[in-house]
């Protein structure tokens, strides 16, 4: 990755207000070529501050863009005016390598399946985990297209073990993993181009694991969460981002594969 | 509880002919009269109106004990009409409430006063099982990912095919245990080889698909008593299966279609259904496992 002669890079990350967006956004910064440019999503402004704040200080010869966007809401056009804003169109400069980071996502409701009752807020919950990734992703790619010259395309999903094995009470949260990684195979067969990974981070020290130990109904699965906590085993956003870049950097990985911190 | 489990099903599979016997042979009216003092049955299935919904109606109809109950839904009034006269004339002991609906805006209050009015309303004879077959579905645009770019289309999408099953298998199963006495619940998930393999512009079926098998996985690890199966009934010959080899974007796809129509390699939906019926009756499999026609 240190390419420091090459054309810029582009990247996208979404959610990258905290967590492991904001992980990307600051392992991968210094990584890139001058001049490339890094366009980071969320909805919190204040969480996009600090991530620009760190990004810039990692490393200061390329742009990051905060973009304010709730992407269960988004439209179609909305991707295409932000990306065109803060990455460029056709007529830029080709970049180097174009990478988008599908990290923005939600527990959901985690409650037993029979409890589910709320049409709307199920509807929201999809809209946001697996329609706005399609949206975006097509959005994304549709851009790349209209680029002259050869562009590395890397799509990455943030996936997780919820993707290849059911937790009680976590149903929304599985079914949009397991959709997701299906939803990232198919890209991987209709573009053979495209370099494409399931990538699952491992059990994380963030706001999402705060919900997991504190509001899952089971108390089976609650009851693990809270002792990965309390015995130092939830794994900092760093290690796991840097063994998600590290992967993608030996570029050995079939595309479309599932592939999970602990095996890297 | 021992016989109490439905009669009929129950009967030692290897001592009978298969159930390939049309509905009106002796086998079947033995069967049937062999159970006359079993409780009834209750059965949902979604997208009754036409193709395997419509089969599995049909064809579970003669299987079950007088009184039984099914609730159709669908859409097509006029596709439920087919089907009730099916029904009726399958097993006329057999009460097929037909019920218009679209699953992708339908609220669980719908779902719930829909479940009470037809199955819930008369306590008098709780149901000794309740199996409820979520059937229906939708291709989708069978456009390349690319070319996605329609949230409102998308949100219907998984509206659909994933949100409305949730909704209704909850609204179910809080009706069932609201019940007196043990009821057999059996969840059956029509999945696909779409939900194990990514098929080129068929993203939208096969991530539904994908999710749905584990949202079944989910549901079989919550309630380990009641009995999930994700069956992929292989390539049927319906309504869909013609807009898959008129409508896929994929040329390598789209040939594959046609060519299976052409070699008369479709699986006719009562086929499949049977194949099904046999599994559930059998009641070996692991509680949300993935089962392909093809493999049984």
């Amino acid at each position: 990755m240190s390419d420091s002669g090459g054309a810029p890079w582009w990247v996208v990350v979404t959610g990258a207000s905290q967590g492991f967006g904001a992980a990307i956004c600051t392992e991968l910064a210094p990584l890139l070529p001058p001049g490339s440019r890094m366009l980071g999503l969320a909805r919190s402004q204040q969480g996009l501050a600090t991530t620009a704040a760190a990004v810039t200080k990692a490393n200061p010869a390329i742009t990051f863009s905060p973009v304010v966007m709730d992407l269960a809401t988004a439209k179609a056009m909305d991707y295409e005016a932000t990306l065109k804003d803060h990455l460029g169109t056709g007529q830029s400069t080709p970049p180097g390598q174009a990478l988008l980071f599908h990290n923005a996502g939600s527990l959901g409701t985690v409650k037993y399946l029979r409890e589910m009752d709320d049409a709307t807020r199920l509807s929201t919950y999809f809209d946001l985990n697996i329609s706005s990734v399609i949206l975006l992703n097509a959005a994304f790619m549709r851009l790349i297209s209209t680029l002259s010259g050869k562009v590395i395309v890397k799509v990455i999903n943030v996936s997780s073990l919820c993707a290849l094995e059911p937790f009680k009470s976590w149903g929304l949260y599985c079914t949009g993993k397991a959709g997701r990684d299906m939803l990232f195979k198919v890209l991987a067969v209709e573009d053979p181009g495209v370099r494409v990974l399931n990538y699952a981070p491992g059990p994380l020290d963030t706001g999402m694991q705060v919900h997991a130990r504190t509001m899952t109904q089971d108390d089976d699965i609650r009851k693990t969460f809270t002792s990965m906590k309390e015995e130092g085993k939830l794994l900092s956003c760093q290690s796991s981002v840097k063994k998600l870049l590290q992967f993608l950097e030996k570029d050995e990985f079939k595309s479309g594969d599932h592939v999970d911190f602990f095996e890297v | 509880m021992g016989s109490e489990r439905g009669g009929i099903i129950e009967l030692d599979t290897d001592s009978l002919p298969s159930p390939q016997y049309p509905a009106d042979s002796h086998a079947a009216r033995i069967l049937k009269m062999s159970d006359s003092g079993g409780a009834p049955w209750w059965v949902v299935v979604t997208g009754a109106s036409q193709g395997f919904g419509a089969a599995i109606c049909t064809e579970l109809a003669p299987l079950l004990p007088p009184g039984s109950r099914i609730l159709g839904l669908a859409r097509s009034q006029q596709g439920l009409a087919t089907t009730a006269a099916a029904v009726t004339k399958a097993n006329s002991a057999v009460t097929f409430s037909p019920v218009v609906m679209d699953l992708s805006t339908a609220t669980t209050q719908d779902f719930e006063a829909t479940l009470k009015k037809y199955l819930g309303a008369d306590q008098s004879t709780p149901p000794s099982q309740a199996i409820i077959f979520h059937n229906a579905g939708s291709l989708g645009a069978l456009k390349y990912l690319g070319e996605m770019d329609d949230p409102t289309y998308l949100s219907s999408y998984f509206n659909l095919n994933i949100g409305s099953v949730i909704l209704l298998n909850a609204a179910f199963m809080r009706l069932i245990s609201t019940l007196p006495g043990k009821v057999t619940i059996k969840v059956i998930h029509v999945s696909s080889l779409c939900a194990v393999e990514p098929f080129k512009s068929w993203g939208l079926y096969c991530t539904g698909k994908a999710g749905r098998d584990m949202l079944f996985r989910v549901l079989a690890a919550e309630y380990p008593d009641i009995r999930v199966l994700n069956y992929a009934p292989g390539p049927l010959d319906t309504n869909m299966q013609v807009k898959a080899r008129t409508l896929t974007r994929d040329e390598e796809l789209r040939k594959l279609m046609s060519s299976m129509k052409e070699e008369g390699k479709l699986v006719p939906c009562d086929a499949s259904v049977k194949k099904l019926l046999q599994i559930i009756q059998k009641d070996e499999f692991k509680s949300g496992e993935h089962i392909d026609f093809f493999e049984v």
